[in-house]
């Protein structure tokens, strides 16, 4: 899967949680422009779990502070399983 | 100021100079029930230890929910007790239990234990409550 693709499709699972699609970009910080508090970004982040068929370990959430890093984890993880799947 | 802050306000001028860290969290009972419901078994988990979900079982649904609301809101408001020592805290670092007497007991772990130990604080008191369909719990570190 393209990074956009992987961009694309994050953006879509958070306008699926309830996150307008025209705010959303890499650069855009989750709580000061947002809005999102910490049980939303929970939701957010198991949503991208269910969705991409990833784990994303419970210690990451903390560092999430802009679109951008929840791309970059979620594209992280899905290449390191496919390294791993070879 | 609104009458409740008013009265926080009052009763942290009037607490022992002990108090070393306050934090507040609110909780909209619904919305997180609505969440839980969506995401089920694997947001429970994220946001609750084992012994929480035993805690909050039982009851009507209503009540399972404020009950599980009550404990997120109290989980919050232990972080912000720790200030910028609680920055990276994840939910299960702290567990809301019960005290024998009904009292809410948060224990802390992980990195909320060494957040609390970075701090130097002694203890943690918390209280919950809920009204007009909000969670909303106070924690107050010594």
């Amino acid at each position: 899967m393209g990074a956009m693709d992987v961009r694309e499709q994050v953006f879509a699972v958070m306008r699926g949680v309830g996150f307008d699609g025209d705010e959303l970009a890499d650069g855009k910080r989750l709580a000061e422009d947002l809005d999102i508090d910490s049980t939303e970004l929970v939701e957010i982040v198991v949503a991208l779990e269910q969705h991409f068929d990833i784990t994303v370990d419970a210690d990451a959430e903390g560092g999430f502070t802009t679109v951008g890093d929840l791309v970059g984890c979620v594209g992280r993880l899905l290449s390191a399983g496919s390294a791993a799947r070879g | 100021m609104s009458a409740a802050e008013a009265l926080i306000a009052e009763a942290l001028l009037n607490a022992p100079a002990t108090v070393r860290g306050v934090g507040i969290d609110v909780v909209d009972v619904q919305r997180l029930r609505a969440m839980l419901e969506r995401r089920g078994r694997p947001l429970y988990d994220r946001l609750f230890t084992p012994a929480e979900l035993v805690l909050c079982e039982g009851g009507s649904p209503r009540h399972r929910a404020n009950r599980l609301a009550g404990r997120i809101a109290a989980k919050e408001a232990v972080r912000k007790s720790l200030g910028a020592h609680g920055q990276g805290c994840g939910w299960l670092d702290v567990e809301i239990g019960r005290a024998e007497s009904g009292q809410p007991l948060p224990r802390v772990s992980g990195r909320a234990e060494e957040a609390f130990r970075r701090a130097s604080f002694t203890g943690l008191h918390l209280s919950i409550t809920h009204e007009a369909g909000l969670a909303l719990a106070i924690a107050l570190a010594v």
